[in-house]
């Protein structure tokens, strides 16, 4: 007899097979978007798509400082989580806002393991008669949550960056950095997916992660980023309080005293 | 091409007659790895991205990683049976095939393409980056990844008789990046070119001998050092005699690759340790034991030198040279790359212990690194559990107050409720339990007594433990 778990990780061998002959048969209503398959192998996977400069918009010197940015912030979260998290150029795929990922597309990127999809785009901004400004605009789609909390619009974060003056690299380089973040949304997201496949051990160490990183970043009231810190922290309390209940969980979760798992770490 | 570079291999790295193996390789393709068999660690730096609007002559990304490797090289000849090999990639540059990740699984065996694998227990440590320009500045960052083969990077600390193993947060990471400029591009440049020529003696003015080759792969052995020079022995071809001459590592005496990249101080560091614990540790692939004794005065200077060179790598940090800005800024770099500060600190913590430290001064200043490292990344287990077993190891070798044990315990059981799958902190959370409820006379020197109330609960949680593997 197939336990739980057994039974989920074979749902996850035939779904992308049955994607596939979906895919074939019916051309899926988000054609616009062009598809992207991750590099074959195990492990999680972070999208790419192009960042670029939208239609109609005014090129933007920030542009270019924004790509080297990102693909820095991407490297870096790959050499943090020990190689394990593979990243995926997806060339010209270009969604226009979240509104783009219908539920058959979200579907399809988590089948294929893909916990985060990055875009953007810069511009310049004439308001006339003053000076130019600047806008970097970042949306990070994290897969996992939007797939099972489609109505808590806690699953797209995008930030908007603003600035009038491109002449002193450091001001830039502290705008758009956002690696601790970035890391924080890989580990939220992975967090999610993992509690799905009951691998409570891991899931819990993802949410605390992400809890630990945004609770150092301190992020501001009111935003995503916020919202998101309050996510990460519900769901290690959910992933304990399952695991404990869990008739096939035996772990330390189980074995730990309730007053050990309220804090993440943390603390003295 | 692969015999030949094969052929070439092998004679370059027939040892020294009673010499230690101190062995370098330029210019070698990514798609055809490889590292020094006999030494006990071997630093491969692959070629840094630049974008290719820096590139205006090409290679630059090779040039840096060839002189981070040349400074490497004659930083780490000091720790002995060590290699450095610069990794080198077509133009521009092939990301598949210098993709870290691949070259380390290749050296590793765990895919083919290595002409040789790294050796069960032997050390390795990769380097690699970026050079990115951002707002008419360039950034320069660097990623590092150090392991030994086949074995888990643990420390035993035995406390009161009970071992408790401590370890990094990670063997991977990515360094802060630092703002470098145009012209420190070009004198990389400069550099590279003035260290091409081989030397009679270690001296600027010295007679030039031969011009060592850029365009095509490169091994050499080293048989002697001086500060800045290193005696390099070579062969162009097999059939040919071996030529000699001093390499300049780097034509500006002030360091300013250091200064750029101070990283490479701490990959010095990194080879130091694993260099000892090879040396200490063989191919075990358990983990070491804290000595009971200190060990020999050799050993002890490796661990002393490479502690140096970790303490030079976070004095530039902390001093810093991060990324000019202001002092947001470098919050800023600080937030966004903890376990930049975090795993050196805790390296630092790790050699003292390796060093058999008891000076309780040091062992103060120890735990206060470690605890400043589990603030750093609060919810990582390695690293509370890393400040707890510390804490414990100072206190008890002071041997001074009474001992409680349950602050530690909460503190261990957080810890491995961040991260339950950490089969070193649960172990070390069951070795706690057991000496805290050790019965009254069997209780070390210091430790309190627990109430009845306190040994059923605590034995009932440690029961429920006991079944967990770990």
């Amino acid at each position: 007899m197939l336990t739980r778990r057994a039974v989920f990780r074979t749902g996850l061998f035939v779904i992308p097979v049955m994607l596939s002959l979906n895919l074939a048969l019916h051309p899926p209503a988000y054609a616009q978007l062009r598809r992207c398959v991750p590099p074959a192998g195990n492990g999680l996977t972070i999208f790419l798509d192009d960042i670029t400069t939208k239609e109609g918009s005014n090129p933007s010197q920030l542009l270019k400082p924004l790509i080297s940015q990102l693909d820095r912030n991407l490297r870096q979260v790959q050499a943090d989580t020990g190689l394990q998290l593979r990243f995926q150029r997806c060339e010209d795929r270009r969604p226009r806002s979240v509104s783009d990922f219908g539920s058959a597309v979200l579907r399809d990127l988590d089948a294929y393991k893909v916990v985060l999809e990055v875009w953007g785009d810069a511009c310049e901004v004439n308001t006339g008669g003053k000076p130019p400004y600047h806008l970097a605009t970042i949306t990070y789609l994290l897969v996992p949550i939007q797939v099972s909390h489609p109505a808590a619009a806690i699953g797209a974060v995008s930030v908007t960056k603003k600035t009038e003056n491109l002449g002193d690299p450091d001001e830039v380089y502290a705008l758009l950095d956002r690696a601790g973040f970035l890391a924080a949304y890989a580990a939220v997201s992975a967090a999610t997916r993992l509690r799905g496949e009951q691998e409570y051990d891991a899931a819990r160490a993802q949410a605390c992660k992400a809890r630990g990183l945004l609770e150092v970043l301190g992020p501001e009231p009111l935003t995503p980023d916020e919202a998101l810190l309050r996510y990460a922290k519900d769901l290690a309390g959910e992933i304990t309080r399952e695991a404990r209940q869990s008739a096939y969980y035996k772990g330390p979760l189980k074995a730990l005293p309730e007053e050990a798992l309220g804090s993440c770490g943390g603390g003295q | 091409m692969r015999i030949r570079t094969l052929a070439l291999f092998s004679l370059a790295f027939c040892p020294l007659p009673g010499g230690p193996v101190y062995g370098g390789a330029q210019g070698v393709p990514c798609e055809e790895p490889h590292v020094f068999p006999n030494a006990a660690v071997n630093v491969v730096v692959l070629p840094y991205l630049v974008p290719p609007e820096l590139q205006a002559a090409g290679g630059t990304g090779n040039e840096l990683a060839a002189l981070a490797q040349q400074e490497i090289l004659s930083a780490i000849a000091k720790f002995g049976s060590v290699g450095a090999v610069q990794l080198t990639s077509g133009t521009p540059r092939d990301n598949r095939v210098c993709d870290p990740e691949t070259v380390r699984t290749a050296l590793l065996g765990s895919r083919p393409g290595a002409v040789t694998t790294v050796g069960q227990g032997q050390g390795l440590v990769l380097l690699w980056g970026t050079v990115a320009q951002e707002g008419g500045a360039l950034y320069l960052q660097s990623f590092v990844h150090f392991l030994r083969r086949d074995t888990d990077e643990l420390l035993t600390v035995p406390i009161d008789g009970l071992p408790f193993r401590v370890k990094t947060t990670a063997q991977s990471f990515g360094f802060v990046p630092r703002k470098i400029t145009i012209t420190d591009l070009a004198s990389i440049r400069q550099e590279f070119a003035a260290t091409r020529t081989l030397h009679k003696k270690p001296q600027k003015g010295s007679a030039s001998m031969n011009t060592l080759p850029i365009d095509k792969p490169f091994h050499f052995l080293i048989d002697d050092t001086r500060d800045g020079w290193m005696h390099v022995l070579y062969r162009e071809k097999p059939s040919e005699p071996p030529k000699s001459g001093w390499m300049q590592v780097r034509s500006s005496e002030d360091g300013k690759l250091r200064t750029l990249m101070p990283e490479l101080s701490f990959v010095e560091g990194v080879v130091g340790y694993l260099a000892y614990r090879v040396r200490s540790e063989g191919t075990a692939t358990s983990g070491g034991q804290v000595p009971g004794v200190p060990p020999d005065a050799r050993r002890r200077s490796m661990l002393v030198a490479a502690e140096t060179a970790i303490e030079n790598y976070v004095r530039n940090l902390q001093q810093g040279a991060v990324v000019a800005g202001d002092s947001q800024a470098k919050m800023e770099a600080f937030r966004n790359q903890p376990l930049a500060m975090a795993v050196p600190m805790q390296l630092l913590g790790l050699m003292a212990l390796l060093r058999g430290e008891t000076d309780s001064a040091v062992l103060e200043r120890v735990h206060e690194r470690v605890e400043a490292a589990a603030a750093l990344v609060p919810y990582r287990a390695d690293a509370r559990n890393l400040e707890v077993v510390v804490r414990l190891f100072r206190d008890r070798t002071r041997g001074q107050g009474e001992f409680d044990g349950t602050r530690e315990l909460i503190q261990m059981q957080r810890a491995l409720g961040a991260e339950p799958a950490n089969t070193a902190v649960l172990a070390n959370l069951k070795n706690l339990y057991r000496l805290v409820l050790r019965p009254a006379g069997q209780l070390p020197s210091g430790w309190r007594e627990l109430t009845t109330a306190e040994h059923e609960a605590l034995q009932q949680q440690l029961s429920s433990l006991e079944h967990i593997g770990g």
